[in-house]
């Protein structure tokens, strides 16, 4: 019985399967070029994207700065002491009083007293055992 | 040879039909890279690469506490294309205008103006060049706050963009508005700490090229080189805004009262020199400089001379009593009218009151014209001259923000036969009111003179300090004992006995000296224009604060010349008044702070 040669030993046939092959690898090389560029890019923008909120904290931070540094004007705290009726005035003079001693001394004093403290211990000694 | 699959006519068509493939990919890689190359590579150049600039912000000026005096706003221009608006988007013009607090008639109009004609053009905003031509940009509002950007983007409104920039902004209005000056419409900074300080402040653009889509999106991959933008650095003053204020509110004061044609505070530590407050009248507000008058913006404490007078008188004093010429009870006749001096009979100054035998503590305390003049011919021309160059006169004080004057003190070659007995009264001379600060600041600091601190230090926007500012002595006009002596004598003038005893401050112990000059109208000295001034300091045994109130031209309401015992003096004692409630400064009688002794590795 005569036997069939097999299509795929042929050298021509090895040729076109290795053609395929190689035109297979090529565009996995195209498509993983394409993907790691897509990449790339998503990465980008990501980081794009991050900077810009950055940049928007910074801007919302500055600008509450701004408006902090206008609401605390003396001008708009005097006029909202008068518009709120809260009454609020700088001490006078008779109103102070200054402390003329040592202040460390005093407060070294006062946290001395805490620690120093005496407390009332009752001792009794049993009179037969004193020989 | 076995073939296969592959017959010749299969392989034959298969390799034609590559080889077509391969020769038309081929041509038209050769169309698009060698024969049209120049076409398409010019096409791509403008409408994908771009390049970004990326505004850099302007650092903050600071007062010593940290308050913001100067500041940066992001504000948005907002604009539109007409050519892009869509009509699904016209029910949201009405919030819109309400949001641009704008008569939605006048947006409308804005917004439906889609090809430019000529007379309306300008007040579009529209470019009169482009008149006829499709209009690409209406501007809508110049600024823009950030919150109401957000909800105008909020509303989607296609074709309607902003365009961020910075816009520099003085919360306290008026306040220091000398020191710190202003930036003008052109972002060029004019005057003060703004100008001066340019350098630091202004940090340093960024900008980035780029690729962007067919809808103008940046294609962040493309991005080729990138400069990050650097803001500016923060200018920390040794201002104190409080301070200032109530400096300022003073000047208001002194303007309601005595309607003067200008007046000058300046409050300051007189051991380092450091300016707390230094505020004129008039002023401006530094958000609407472009109203002011150019008057108002001179800083007249640096810019402006006047006689001193008076205060001028420390300068004879300290000197004969840092020479030993004198003790504080040496006592002349200041009821002379002429004094011989170098061989010619000197006429003396007149008084204002006949005033005796007076002690060198009685010329200082009662401001004698005569005495002062005596001590003046005791020291000798040139030794009088070399203590007023010492103190500071005749030339810059040091003020680093520029624009100062150096006043005028003749060389002693240059006097006439008068100028002996003039000058160590305070005439034939002129300074600066900053100038007679900074040399009473010598009594106060204990016999030195010190350069005018106003810049304590550079931050980065960390708030890491990059370039730190000391006090900056210049030199020893006088000795310590004689500058406590002086200051005992000055303690006596703004007595109850004195000439300043409305600059008295209940419980502490002032020192200071009042002047009054009379103004030249016409080459004339004038009887009814006066410049009335306070110099002093407290309290005098510890100075802590040092004040200068200078008055020019004011009116008194009663009537009679304008003082400085009147204008000024009392304006120091409410100063001072609010200060040690707010400062802390304690009363003469109280002992001088200990310093407190840390110890570190102490552990319980």
């Amino acid at each position: 019985m005569k036997r069939k040669s097999k299509p795929a030993a042929s050298p021509v046939n090895r040729l076109l399967l290795a053609t395929i092959l190689l035109l297979a690898f090529a565009g996995s090389i195209g498509l993983a070029t394409v993907w790691i560029r897509h990449q790339i890019s998503e990465v980008a923008q990501s980081n794009k994207q991050m900077q810009q909120r950055i940049v928007e904290v910074q801007r919302r931070t500055a600008e509450t700065n701004a408006e902090i540094a206008a609401a605390l004007n003396p001008e708009v705290l005097l006029t909202q002491n008068t518009s709120l009726r809260l009454g609020l005035e700088m001490p006078r003079d008779h109103q102070i009083v200054s402390v003329v001693e040592p202040v460390e001394a005093r407060l070294a004093a006062k946290r001395s007293s805490d620690r120093v403290t005496t407390t009332l211990v009752s001792i009794s000694f049993p009179l037969g055992a004193a020989r | 040879m076995r073939k296969g699959f592959a017959s010749n006519a299969r392989l034959v068509l298969l390799s034609l039909g590559v080889s077509a493939c391969f020769v038309g990919l081929g041509a038209r890689l050769v169309c698009l890279h060698w024969l049209e190359r120049e076409s398409y590579t010019a096409f791509l150049e403008q409408a994908r690469k771009q390049t970004i600039v990326e505004l850099a912000r302007r650092g903050d000026i600071l007062d010593v506490r940290g308050n913001r005096l100067a500041t940066s706003r992001s504000l948005i221009e907002l604009g539109a294309d007409p050519q892009d608006l869509r009509r699904e988007d016209e029910p949201k013009w009405s919030e819109l205008a309400r949001l641009l607090a704008m008569p939605q008639s006048q947006l409308e109009t804005l917004l439906r103006r889609r090809f430019a004609a000529p007379g309306d053009a300008a007040d579009a905003g529209v470019d009169t060049a482009a008149q006829g031509r499709p209009v690409r940009w209406v501007k809508l509002s110049e600024e823009v706050e950030e919150s109401a950007y957000e909800r105008i983007q909020e509303l989607g409104i296609k074709g309607v963009y902003g365009i961020r920039h910075y816009r520099r902004v003085y919360p306290g209005g008026q306040r220091a508005a000398h020191l710190l000056g202003y930036i003008n419409k052109e972002q060029t900074p004019v005057t003060g700490v703004e100008r001066h300080l340019d350098f630091y402040l202004r940090g340093q653009a960024g900008w980035r090229e780029t690729e962007r889509d067919g809808h103008r999106r940046e294609l962040a991959q493309f991005r080729s080189r990138e400069i990050p933008a650097t803001d500016g650095f923060d200018v920390v003053l040794t201002i104190d805004e409080y301070v200032q204020h109530i400096a300022e509110q003073e000047l208001e004061t002194i303007a309601q009262k005595f309607q003067p044609e200008s007046a000058t505070i300046i409050v300051g530590d007189p051991n380092t020199g450091a300016i707390l407050a230094l505020a004129n009248y008039p002023t401006f507000d530094l958000n609407r400089y472009n109203t002011a008058p150019l008057a108002a913006q001179r800083n007249i404490a640096i810019t402006d001379v006047y006689e001193p007078g008076s205060t001028f008188k420390i300068v004879a004093s300290s000197g004969a009593l840092n020479e030993h010429l004198v003790t504080p009870d040496t006592e002349f006749d200041c009821s002379l009218t002429s004094v011989e001096y170098q061989g010619k009979p000197r006429a003396l100054p007149r008084e204002a009151h006949h005033l005796g035998r007076l002690s060198v503590a009685g010329i200082v305390g009662k401001s004698s014209n005569k005495g002062a003049a005596q001590l003046g011919m005791l020291l000798g021309g040139q030794r009088l001259y070399d203590y007023a160059r010492a103190f500071g006169f005749g030339e810059e004080t040091g003020y680093p923000l520029g624009g100062e004057v150096s006043g005028v003190l003749h060389p002693v070659a240059k006097w006439d036969g008068l100028t002996i007995t003039r000058l160590p009264m305070g005439h034939s001379i002129s300074a600066t009111p900053l100038q007679v600060h900074s040399a009473m600041g010598v009594i106060a600091s204990g016999g030195v003179l010190n350069r005018p601190w106003i810049l304590r230090e550079i931050r980065d926007n960390t708030g890491r300090t990059v370039a730190p500012y000391e006090p900056m002595p210049r030199r020893r006009v006088i000795s310590r004992e004689t500058a406590e002596i002086m200051a005992r004598l000055l303690v006596e003038a703004a007595s109850s006995e004195g000439t300043g005893k409305a600059a008295a401050i209940d419980g502490y112990m002032v020192a200071g000296k009042t002047g009054t000059t009379q103004k030249i109208i016409d080459g004339h000295y004038s009887t009814s224009h006066h410049i009335g001034s306070f110099v002093g300091f407290y309290p005098a045994n510890r100075p802590q604060i040092q004040i200068t109130v200078v008055v020019n031209d004011g009116r008194v309401p009663t009537g009679g010349p304008a003082y400085g015992g009147t204008v000024a003096a009392p304006s120091f004692k409410r100063i001072g008044e609010k200060l040690n409630a707010y400062l802390g400064i304690q009363p003469a009688d109280a002992p001088a702070p200990r310093p407190v002794i840390a110890m570190t590795g102490l552990t319980r």
